[in-house]
């Protein structure tokens, strides 16, 4: 296994902590208006515009669902314009953004909130550049430690749930993405100068067509590590753009007597921040665990470890009126399990695609979008049409004893097929 | 000497009118190896030939015993740089001055690949087209009048550096190599006319050119491709390859009744009154030169390994697709029959004693099996309603010591497959373990692994632990077969086959870590005693509180 050491003297160390810094920057923004659902909503009722459930959840996914599908743009964009151009222009795009929603301020309507959301789509889609241009410095077997090291920003929703309540409590909610602006534009200059693309001595592109996306599309192997990745991903990104509304909505009276004993805090939405922050923690922090996991036992039996668990875990929450505690230990561990099957499903990827793994990391990735849109707005639905959340609950639980079933069922045949046709490692 | 895809001929004749000469050459068939030698001695003593016959005899030796492991290319260099080592070092020995000094040629065929080369003049041509191809290279010096002044020879010095060369052959080729005496009196052409009349004809054409009074020694050996390499023809075959196959299609007279397997490809197929298996190539090896290698490949090893513990298998002459016809077995899998039976002691050595029969078939071939499981394994009762065994699946042979191969399912892998060793017969005996554990115990010996898992292996619990009716020496010979250590485990399929024919003669297996009790009693019952006085206190103290 190589280690941090191995790195040294090879690659190039500033495009490596950029890919980083630029990527953790984006997850930060892509998933910004999360943490600031509440507070936005309240904005907008002063205004007249009183938010259903619906279009808060709405609002919530929609970054998630255009980062989705521009992930595969933008593997394109890296493709045509090279990796730091395709980043200079999307960054752009998200500052923009950023800055319309800051001096708009209170007077921003839902409408224009939706196309700034839109735009924050484009951080969220940093996935596809930020870790091929990372990746193209380095040679295969440093691969692992370079990805983990870029891939690290996942911590960058943590930061916002920490911090974002708060800025938007002393500064009004809107500050937040001027905050985010201010970052944002410094880490522009800074990748704009340090970030390097790759010489062709170092990385030979290998241009994907979307001749190779259909033939990988016919492949049902695709679709079930979609669904498993729309599973594991969507749940983590899904269930970390909705913590708040959610804990907000259900335990907002333990949250408050509880800020105001332990942190001599009154605004509850902060705690509420400081919650979610630890659960998402937790799905962040223990992927490369769920990643070795799979190495050490095998990804299916993993998979249906953390699948199971989280199956359980979110029927307990849908069905039992857990106290506070025993919720936010339940919702830390399906966060926790979550982040583990991230970690197995993407550790099976590579070895069953081998050399289509470029092209799988998008499809996969974007299914996990699309899984997470979908986990946003069903649960906004339960609570707009039941007025709880145990219906959006259970059919998220149902799809994953769907996914249960489906490794179950294609076990076998990966068992059989696998090592020969796969052209990779045993 | 003759084969059926190669015939070749060799004759020499000394100069004027000596009865030998300073050459000498040989052909022999080794294994699936053609090798062909000829050697010109150097200077007028007998030490010359006393070389040239000594270099022939050292190559086709070693090439009998030649490592598996080792490539042809590396076999051919590293026998010559033996041999010139071997003649400098006497020489200096001897005469003080390098003596024993002789030219070098020599080709291996094998299947279609030609590997070949030479030291000095002696050349090596290939007739292909009705033209001649000069494959090696003189060494020997430009300048006129020095031509005969070679710059290499075995022999002549420490270090020696072969002009090496490979080609693939094809149907009709000729490969002649030949001493300086055969080329300086026959023109090129002339050789080109006559290759195909064989070596003596060359000889002694050369010889009534110089009116019998040839001025030097003249060798020529003249090997005949008489068929190109049947996996090369089945190869090259336009076949089609259908992308859907439906029940009640009609291929080629064989009516599809339904699918055996999965994926589709292996179909029960029915013709006139019988029924037979058909297995197709799967519709990928259209564009995957790689996957298509590999069907044909399998097509190839099921025709021609012949044993009554496989199917019978055919490639049909007339086939309009690419597939090959198998032996229907009636029953039903090993796999399948654990499902609701266990086997019998004696049954389960009819399997070990079946497997390692196979296993050894197929290592006269260089082969491996590569996928030994009880899904491969099917089950026949003879007579007496003992089982009989029957090994299908010829996918995933491959050659012994190959790295490359993806064979294989990763609960029967040897530990060391993991990190990318060879496949050799002790990681097919470990297969074979497993597959007898499993059968007797319906556990598998590490637990069931997965496909790109890094298992860690434990030492297995002995398979008595789980079947009280398996005796210790069979236990024994199980746990060395599956042994996580390869040092502890047998390296040869002799080697178990001998204790499994001789149960008296199996000694007891033991772990290399034991636990300490097994392994030093005496500490064991030290650290207890202490840990039990310790509670011992603990409880005094608890009752007097």
């Amino acid at each position: 296994m190589a280690g941090f050491k191995d790195l040294k003297g090879q690659g190039d160390a500033p495009t490596l902590f950029m890919a980083f810094l630029y990527f953790d920057m984006s997850f930060m923004v892509w998933t910004m208006l999360g943490p600031l659902a509440s507070e936005i909503a309240e904005a907008l009722a002063l205004h007249g515009h009183i938010l259903t459930e619906g279009e808060i959840a709405t609002l919530v996914s929609l970054p998630i669902l255009s980062g989705a599908i521009l992930r595969i743009v933008l593997g394109f964009g890296v493709d045509k314009l090279g990796a730091k151009m395709t980043a200079l222009i999307s960054q752009m795009v998200v500052i923009l953004s950023l800055i319309t929603a800051y001096l708009m301020g209170e007077s921003i309507t839902y409408e224009v909130l939706l196309i700034v959301a839109l735009g924050l789509g484009f951080a969220g889609a940093a996935f596809a550049v930020a870790l091929p241009q990372a990746g193209q410095w380095y040679p295969p077997k440093l691969q692992g430690v370079v990805l983990g090291i870029a891939g690290a920003g996942n911590i960058g929703v943590v930061i916002d749930f920490i911090f974002a309540p708060k800025i938007a409590e002393i500064w009004g909610w809107y500050s937040v993405f001027g905050v985010g602006a201010a970052m944002a534009i410094i880490v522009f200059i800074a990748y704009a100068f340090l970030a390097k693309d790759a010489p062709s001595s170092v990385y030979k592109a290998n241009p994907k067509k979307l001749k190779d996306y259909g033939k990988l599309l016919k492949d049902k192997d695709t679709w079930w590590f979609s669904l498993f990745y729309a599973i594991s991903f969507g749940g983590f990104v899904g269930f970390a753009g909705y913590m708040k509304v959610y804990l907000m909505n259900t335990y907002q009276a333990d949250m408050s007597a509880f800020g105001i004993d332990i942190f001599n805090e009154e605004n509850v939405k902060v705690i509420a921040g400081y919650f979610g922050a630890l659960c998402i923690f937790a799905g962040a922090i223990l992927r490369p665990i769920g990643g070795n996991t799979a190495d050490k036992v095998g990804g299916v039996k993993s998979l249906y470890f953390f699948y199971g668990a989280v199956a359980f875990l979110v029927t307990l929450t849908a069905l039992v009126d857990l106290p506070f505690y025993a919720a936010i230990l339940v919702l830390f561990l399906i966060m926790a399990n979550l982040g583990m099957a991230n970690g197995a499903v993407f550790q099976l990827v590579p070895q069953r695609f081998g050399k289509d793994i470029g092209i799988m990391t998008g499809l996969v990735g974007c299914a996990g979008g699309l899984g997470g849109t979908a986990l946003i707005k069903t649960l906004g639905w339960s609570k707009g049409t039941f007025g709880g959340y145990t219906e959006g609950f259970l059919i998220f639980a149902a799809v994953v004893l769907v996914a249960i079933a489906g490794i179950s069922f294609v076990k076998t045949r990966w068992r059989t097929t696998w090592g020969v046709q796969a052209g990779g490692r045993i | 000497m003759a084969s059926e895809t190669i015939k070749y001929t060799g004759f020499s004749l000394a100069k004027g009118k000596e009865l030998t000469g300073d050459d000498f050459y040989d052909v022999k068939t080794i294994g699936e190896l053609t090798v062909a030698i000829v050697c010109d001695g150097v200077g007028s003593a007998t030490e010359g030939a006393q070389a040239a016959k000594r270099t022939t005899q050292h190559l086709i030796n070693n090439f009998k015993i030649r490592p598996k492991s080792w490539s042809i290319e590396k076999a051919i260099k590293s026998f010559i740089a033996s041999i010139n080592s071997i003649l400098y070092q006497e020489s200096q020995l001897n005469y003080e001055s390098s003596e024993l000094v002789t030219t070098l040629t020599i080709v291996v065929i094998q299947g279609n690949k030609l590997f070949g080369a030479n030291v000095g003049d002696s050349r090596v041509y290939l007739h292909r087209d009705g033209k001649l191809n000069q494959l090696s290279y003189d060494h020997a010096m430009d300048e006129e009048g020095y031509e005969n002044v070679l710059t290499q020879a075995i022999g002549i010095d420490k270090e020696v550096e072969p002009y090496y060369f490979e080609n693939l052959v094809e149907k009709d080729d000729k490969i002649l190599l030949c001493s300086d005496g055969l080329y300086n009196v026959l023109d090129p052409d002339i050789l080109q006319e006559r290759i195909s009349y064989g070596a003596s004809a060359l000889v002694k054409k050369a010889s009534k050119i110089e009116n019998d009074d040839l001025l030097d020694d003249t060798t020529a050996v003249v090997i005949e491709i008489l068929k190109a390499d049947e996996y090369l023809t089945l190869r090259r075959q336009k076949l089609e390859i259908p992308q859907t196959l439906k029940k009640g299609q009609e291929i080629d007279g064989y009516t599809l009744i339904k699918p055996l397997i999965q994926n589709e490809r292996t179909w029960l197929v029915h013709k006139k009154t019988k029924d037979y298996v058909i297995k197709f190539a799967s519709f990928e090896a259209i564009e995957d030169e790689a996957m298509l290698d590999l069907f044909v490949k399998e097509a190839w090893n099921a025709k021609r390994l012949k044993a009554n513990f496989f199917p019978k298998a055919v490639i049909p002459k007339t086939r309009t697709m690419r597939y090959y016809v198998m032996q229907l077995f009636h029953g039903e899998d090993l796999d399948h029959y654990l499902g609701h039976k266990q086997i019998t002691i004696d049954d389960s050595i009819e399997l070990a004693s079946t497997l390692l029969k196979m296993s050894q078939f197929l290592v006269k071939y260089d082969l491996v099996h590569g996928d030994i499981k009880p899904q491969n394994i099917m089950i026949a009762k003879d007579d007496d309603e003992n089982l009989e065994f029957k090994i299908i699946d010829f996918g995933s042979i491959t050659e012994i010591f190959s790295t490359d191969s993806q064979a294989g399912t990763p609960s029967f892998l040897a530990p060391e497959r993991f990190i990318g060793e060879s496949i050799s017969e002790t990681t097919e005996i470990f297969s074979i373990g497993v597959t007898l554990y499993l059968s007797l115990t319906g556990k598998y010996p590490y637990g069931e692994i997965e496909p790109f898992q890094n298992p860690t292996f434990k030492e297995a619990k002995a398979p008595s632990f789980y079947n009280k009716n398996i005796p210790n020496w069979l236990d024994s010979i199980i746990l060395r077969a599956i042994a996580i250590d390869e040092e502890q485990r047998y390296s040869h399929y002799s080697e178990i086959y001998y204790e499994l024919t001789h149960p008296e003669k199996v000694k007891p297996y033991f772990i290399k870590n034991a636990p300490l009790i097994e392994k030093s009693p005496h500490i064991f019952y030290k650290r207890a005693f202490t840990l039990m006085t310790l509670v011992n206190f603990a409880l005094i103290y608890l009752l007097l509180k």
